[in-house]
């Protein structure tokens, strides 16, 4: 059985669109895992120094900040929010929130506000360099 | 139909494993709730939103090792302890070795210093960490998986404690048999080590009764020095064991005293003596 013109232009019309459809999606670009776990402190700390925050609130934030780019495993967070407060970053408090529950909160302290400090500028120094190699390479 | 306290009910059941203590399993429990209820609030059905919850949370075990990892470095005092420990019971081998009498009698007396030496001094040195522990608390306060693992590690060195003063109060009562045809006297030394036995047996049994409270359990860990003190250098009148003076007492009641005050710094709040550094 032959098909009529009209059907062939529909097929070729759909698979047309499928195909601007597709390539219009945007990829969300994953980080690698060793760079995720690099950036974890720095970022945590810089999200503590918007103001005292809980595990998934900082999760939230990572989210929306990185635009889903960033993605952690939820409860990975939680270690190494410990391992900041063992070595006095962050400090750590229960606390009840509006809705009755009971939250955890940290708060950055002096020696976390150093630790991020050097962190920039170790980031910064990265970030600075790849920058200039980068645009050498494009002009 | 489940309901979310169902739920996590079930979870929290798989999720207490080693190395997550109560403490982290709330924080987690408390992410898990917010999680679910965010997806159940965008339209996700309650049982696929708490499973989603919990993928996104990830595996117990992986979780739990990474605190594990956390663990790992010890405190300092901690590891002062365990040398000491090991240091002393390898002095004390050389020195009975050395003066080792070979007779049956000898070797049970041989075996029943070194097992009472080893166990009072444990204890000593259990009852240090907790001196250490308040003093320290008083500047800047543990992380929670900080102080549970000293206070699992104080939990293990009271059980060895344990373990060596029980053995050589056992070898001592063997050596009295032999030597004086008796096995108990109810004199003031057997006595003081059978006080040493009781009171580690309490501190283990406290360790258990107060798991989540681990700044009670080292806190009155400092007492055991007290009970020791009293049995290893209390009763100097004793003609076989006769390490004190006269002015062992007035050295005693010294120890006590400052002992209780070190007991008392336990109730002081944490970072009270803290220099204002933290924010």
């Amino acid at each position: 059985m032959n098909a009529s013109p009209g059907a062939v232009l529909q097929i070729l019309e759909l698979i047309v669109l499928t195909y601007i459809a597709l390539t219009c999606i945007e990829r969300v670009m994953k980080l690698e895992k060793e760079l995720v776990a690099a950036s974890s402190v720095p970022l945590i700390l810089s999200i503590l120094l918007e103001g005292d925050s809980y595990g998934y609130a900082i999760i939230q934030r990572v989210k929306e900040l990185s635009g889903g780019k960033i993605e952690w495993t939820d409860g990975m967070l939680y270690p190494v929010l410990h391992w900041l407060e063992d070595r006095r970053m962050v400090r750590s408090r229960w606390e009840k929130a509006d809705s009755g529950r009971k939250r955890k909160y940290y708060s950055i302290q002096t020696a976390g506000r150093e630790t991020l400090r050097e962190q920039k500028e170790q980031w910064m120094a990265v970030t600075s360099t790849l920058n200039q190699i980068w645009r050498a390479q494009h002009a | 139909m489940h309901n979310l306290e169902e739920l996590i009910m079930e979870w929290r059941k798989s999720a207490g494993i080693p190395g997550v203590n109560a403490e982290i399993l709330e924080e987690l429990e408390t992410h898990l709730r917010e999680s679910t209820e965010q997806l159940v609030r965008s339209g996700t059905p309650l049982p696929d939103a708490f499973q989603r919850a919990v993928v996104e949370l990830g595996a117990m075990p992986k979780i739990s090792s990474e605190f594990r990892k956390l663990e790992e470095r010890l405190w300092l005092p901690v590891k002062l302890a365990v040398g000491m420990t090991g240091l002393l019971a390898l002095v004390l081998t050389i020195f009975l070795a050395a003066t080792l009498d070979s007779s049956r009698a000898g070797l049970v007396l041989a075996a029943h210093i070194f097992s009472v030496t080893l166990g009072y001094t444990l204890t000593l040195l259990i009852g240090g960490l907790g001196i250490c522990f308040v003093t320290q608390r008083t500047f800047a306060d543990f992380s929670s998986s900080r102080l549970h693992a000293i206070a699992r590690i104080s939990f293990v060195l009271g059980s060895v404690a344990l373990f060596f003063t029980t053995m050589g109060v056992l070898l001592g009562m063997i050596w009295a048999k032999l030597e004086w045809g008796r096995y108990w006297a109810c004199d003031s030394k057997e006595l003081g080590g059978l006080s040493v036995v009781i009171w580690l047996a309490c501190y283990l049994i406290a360790h258990r009764f107060f798991k989540n409270s681990a700044r009670g359990v080292l806190a009155i860990s400092m007492l055991g020095n007290i009970v020791v003190s009293l049995a290893w250098f209390g009763p100097w009148e004793n003609g076989l064991h006769r390490y004190g003076s006269p002015n062992t007492s007035m050295l005693l009641t010294g120890a006590i005293l400052v002992h209780l005050g070190f007991f008392a710094i336990g109730f002081v709040p944490a970072g009270r003596l803290r220099l204002r550094s933290n924010g």
